[in-house]
């Protein structure tokens, strides 16, 4: 492009200056290689046969019946699972914004849990918890003569969708939650005050009101489901489609092509959803992370029959939504049960041993903080920059980065992972690694992940500073650059921090991307895998990677628990904190 | 100090004219204020102004500099806004000390100036506190010493009191009239608000559609109004339109005809031209016409029948909304009425007014 049309497009609408303008250009180059990139990269991947360009590897995939199988298994599940998670999920965000009563901020903060799951060890645990020899099965058969036949929990679908449901509805309830306590109180009292009440009210008026946040949550939870890897891995059932396409990537002789049709069919299902629920939501209430003006719903007291209804219900879906959390746990402290037993043998401590003993598990520590905080960093300065220009400026093309900011949202993490893996497979050159197993791609492909999050955080956080506050202070006389670093930036911090924290915690529980853009190839070999890798890894040794994975798992529950708390304590005060996760 | 120029300076906003050729002239240390209804563009003006937003034709001088490429940080221009923008996360101390960080002359002696400004706006003692634990009006001073503390050449006011009460706000009001008084400081202030204007300023600029109806001094404003916008937006006025029948050279004086049959004398301001035939508006202020019981009064001159509508006590005076025969209503406000009869509604009652009182607005 040659210089005057670019001042052109850029003079179009007003007051967009250079430094919007380069920060403009330097985030559209950095989110068209890190995410439309991979994307791209994975549907050409598909899309190329051995005779040249067409949908020959979708036929071929098609023609395979456990690939169909996997398919419909999963939309099945996510449809199922998003089912399940809205009937918790819904009432308890109902419960939590309308009700108080004694220990509600405790509630507040163990419901909030359940997501912060560590990936494998979580649902291998709800195995030794649950499964055909697990400790609960066992309990309530000698206990109370109940007998769970084959246990709850075994390789099937049904049992994909439990552990999913266990530990995604809490994406309802948050999202839910932050659009109800939203709603203007006077819009349903004027309900009231015209004869409506109770379901009818909640119906007509309450619900309508919180679909916005209510369709994000169901989004999210449909999406998170159609590109689980864990779940189906650790229960052994093999007909899913994401963990197939993991499989076809890793298996000797798999087929990488159907892992490349799996993700762009998963990409195409996603956007689909997506555009259907576009009709009733914005885009942008998909991620909500909402700091400020405290609630002004109606609040009622709970009496005392009331409480106790609601503590015991609460506290049902907590016991059921941590086991994963209690069965890490004693995975990495305990001498498990003898078979057929449900009683513990004792302390045993071996597994902490293994993973502090050893040089190559030191550093699955080390290295995913390291990984999360840089990817945490990356969020933090790109997403206040977009935001910053979303909010602040008017010109064409703005609508094209908004869009690709929140992008990984909208798309599996399977997807993002494989095109990773495509983009950056090129051998550096001079040595005989592929780009893909060096450490610092996998922190890139961590914050492209999590970029919505802190997008659409600091767009929150700054449309509610008024611009005058950035005006007022040109008027005295700083510059563009000063106003940004010490109005600007200072009065976004709550976001900021949210926003970094959210993509913190979930860079270091991350999934798709941990194990399959795989640095152990690289030049630190081993010493270069995040901790999700080191859990999977661990869990394939057998009996004896267990103890040590659970301990690995207890070191991220602890690790993501201590990030919510800090932060609630840091800006709690100025509101809470509600976040939807992907 | 300067002076300020606004020449030929027109905006469109999308297709919307928020400035349509405006010429302003702001003599140096004048109170000016820009008044008209809500989106008369009076706010686009103070920003172009101020640099905040860009003109799509004509130019901005301050004193002889032309300022239209001038970034708003370097025009040294002191603003109050609307929401007064204080930072939240800021001391007072460093809200109002923030400008002069820019100036190099000031930075040293920047702690003086802040507690001199502290003083001359009644902040002392606060100067340790964040904005949001000090009052609407504590607030408003400070957003007012942050701008002047920079000694800017130009102080501009956006609606600075619309956030307060009202009782506030005319204290308020006298305490920045004071302070520009002693600072001597050119002063464009932008409020929709009549009264205040005129209790405020050396001078007035009335604006609606983007386009200046009248500029003058508050009581030209008032007694002499160029047009029926202007009459109508400032204060209240009563309408009769009607055509120039007669006029007396000696007197200086007109007839007019009204469409309703009535024959309205009114003086003539002696520098305009008038002439037979002319189409006109007769404006005649509610607080300028007295009443009489129906066929007490004597006088066939300026007389106007009618009935009572509606008598609303306000206190300080009595406003009667009078229903003429042709199915008009004129106001009516008669002051002091202590030790006046109170008319009822329905009865008969004649309208009187001096034709001093009358003003005549020529019909374009």
């Amino acid at each position: 492009m040659s210089r005057r049309p670019l001042i052109k497009f850029f003079r179009r609408k007003d007051s967009i200056d250079w430094l919007s303008a380069a920060s403009f250009i330097v985030a559209m180059v950095l989110l068209s290689i890190f995410i439309l990139g991979p994307i791209l990269i994975v549907f050409v991947g598909a899309f190329k046969g051995e005779t040249g360009w067409g949908f020959e590897n979708f036929h071929r995939y098609w023609a395979v019946p456990s690939m169909r199988k996997g398919l419909w298994n999963a939309l099945k599940a996510g449809a199922i699972t998003t089912f399940f998670t809205s009937l918790i999920g819904l009432p308890t965000a109902y419960i939590m914004t309308r009700y108080r009563f004694p220990g509600y901020r405790l509630f507040k903060v163990l419901l909030t849990l359940p997501l912060i799951m560590p990936p494998f060890i979580g649902a291998f645990s709800m195995v030794v918890m649950l499964g055909r020899n697990g400790m609960v099965t066992n309990f309530l058969r000698d206990l109370l003569g109940f007998k769970l036949i084959e246990g709850f929990v075994r390789p099937s679908l049904m049992s994909v969708v439990f552990v999913q449901t266990t530990h995604l509805w809490p994406l309802i309830y948050l999202n839910t939650s932050a659009s109800l306590s939203k709603i203007d109180p006077s819009l349903e009292e004027g309900a009231r005050n015209l004869g409506a009440s109770g379901l009818q009210l909640f119906s007509r008026i309450t619900f309508p009101l919180a679909l916005p946040g209510y369709m994000a949550g169901a989004f999210l939870t449909f999406v998170w489901s159609l590109s689980d890897i864990g779940s189906p891995l650790m229960l052994s059932f093999g007909n899913y489609a994401p963990s197939q396409a993991f499989w076809e990537l890793v298996r000797v002789e798999g087929v990488v092509e159907y892992a490349s049709v799996i993700c762009v069919i998963l990409t195409l299902i996603s956007i689909a959803s997506l555009i259907l629920l576009n009709r009733f939501v914005g885009l942008k209430e998909y991620a909500t992370v909402r700091v400020g003006a405290a609630s002004s719903t109606i609040v009622k007291r709970a009496g005392r029959w009331l409480s106790a209804g609601i503590c015991t219900l609460l506290l049902a879906v907590i016991v059921l939504s941590t086991l994963p959390h209690v069965g890490t746990f004693i995975i990495a402290f305990a001498e498990l049960p003898r078979y057929g037993s449900w009683v513990l043998q004792g302390l045993n401590l071996e597994g902490w041993m293994k993973v502090l003993g050893r040089v190559e598990t030191q550093h699955l520590m080390i290295n995913s903080l390291l990984y999360a905080s840089l990817a945490a960093m990356i969020d933090v300065v790109l997403g206040a920059l977009i935001g910053y220009i979303l909010v602040r400026k008017r010109f064409a093309g703005k609508s094209v980065l908004d869009i690709i900011s929140v992008m990984p949202l909208a798309v599996p993490g399977v997807v993002i992972a494989l095109g990773y893996l495509f983009l950056f497979s090129p051998r550096l050159p001079g040595t005989t690694f592929r780009l893909s197993s060096f450490w610092f791609i996998l922190v890139i492909a961590y914050s492209m992940r999590r970029l919505p999050y802190s997008v659409r955080s600091s767009h929150a956080v700054l449309q509610q500073i008024h611009v005058s506050l950035e005006e007022a202070a040109q008027n005295l006389g700083a510059t563009r650059l000063w106003t940004l670093l010490k109005i600007t930036f200072p009065l976004m911090s709550a976001g900021l921090i949210a926003g970094g924290t959210m993509s913190f915690i979930t860079a270091f529980t991350e999934v798709s991307t941990s194990l399959m853009v795989q640095p152990l190839h690289g030049p630190f070999g081993v010493h270069a895998r995040p901790i999700t890798l080191g859990i999977y890894c661990e869990i394939q040794r057998g009996a004896g990677g267990y103890a040590p994975a659970g301990a690995l798992g207890v070191i991220q529950i602890v690790t993501a628990a201590l990030c919510f708390y800090l932060v609630n304590r840091v800006v709690g005060r100025k509101g809470e904190l509600s976040i939807g996760v992907g | 100090m300067v002076d300020v120029r606004v020449e030929n300076v027109t905006k469109l906003f999308e297709d919307v004219v928020a400035a349509d050729d405006i010429t302003l002239k702001i003599e140096e240390g004048r109170f000016f204020t820009l008044l008209g209804p809500s989106g008369c563009g009076k706010t686009t003006i103070l920003r172009i102004i101020a640099g905040f937003t860009k003109q799509d034709k004509g130019n901005i001088y301050f004193g002889e500099k032309l300022m239209n490429d001038v970034p708003p940080h370097q025009r040294n221009t002191g603003m109050v806004f609307q929401t007064y923008a204080l930072w939240p996360h800021m001391k007072i101390f460093d809200n109002i000390g923030f400008g002069l960080n820019f100036h190099k002359t000031l930075k040293k002696e920047k702690e003086r100036r802040v507690y001199e400004v502290l003083r001359l706006t009644g902040l002392e003692g606060l100067e340790r506190r964040f904005p949001s634990q000090l009052s609407g009006g504590q607030q408003q001073r400070v957003a007012l010493a942050r701008a002047i503390v920079i000694e800017p050449q130009v102080l501009l006011l956006d609606e600075p009191l619309s956030n307060l009460d009202a009782k506030l706000r005319i204290q308020m009001r006298t305490e920045i009239k004071r302070i520009q008084k002693r600072l001597a400081i050119t002063t464009i202030y932008v409020t929709h608000d009549q009264e205040e204007a005129l209790s405020i300023s050396d001078e007035i600029a009335i604006l609606d559609k983007g386009a200046v109806q009248q500029i003058g001094t508050p009581r030209e404003i008032y007694e002499e109004p160029h047009n029926s916008f202007v009459a109508g937006f400032i204060g209240l006025t009563n309408f009769l339109r009607g055509r120039i029948s007669e006029i007396d050279e000696t007197e200086l004086s007109a007839t007019v005809s009204t469409i309703e049959g009535l024959e309205i004398k009114a003086k003539l301001k002696a520098d305009e031209d008038w002439r037979k035939g002319l189409n006109v508006i007769a404006s005649i202020r509610p607080e300028a016409i007295i009443i009489h019981k129906h066929g007490s009064a004597t006088s066939g001159v300026n007389r106007i029948d009618g009935s009572v509508g509606v008598a609303g006590y306000l206190g300080n005076r009595v406003r009667y909304e009078i229903e003429t025969i042709w199915g008009d209503t004129l106001r009516v406000d008669i002051y002091n009425p202590r030790h006046q009869y109170i008319f009822k509604e329905g009865e008969n009652v004649s309208m009187l007014f001096d034709s001093e009182d009358v003003t005549l607005i020529k019909i374009e």
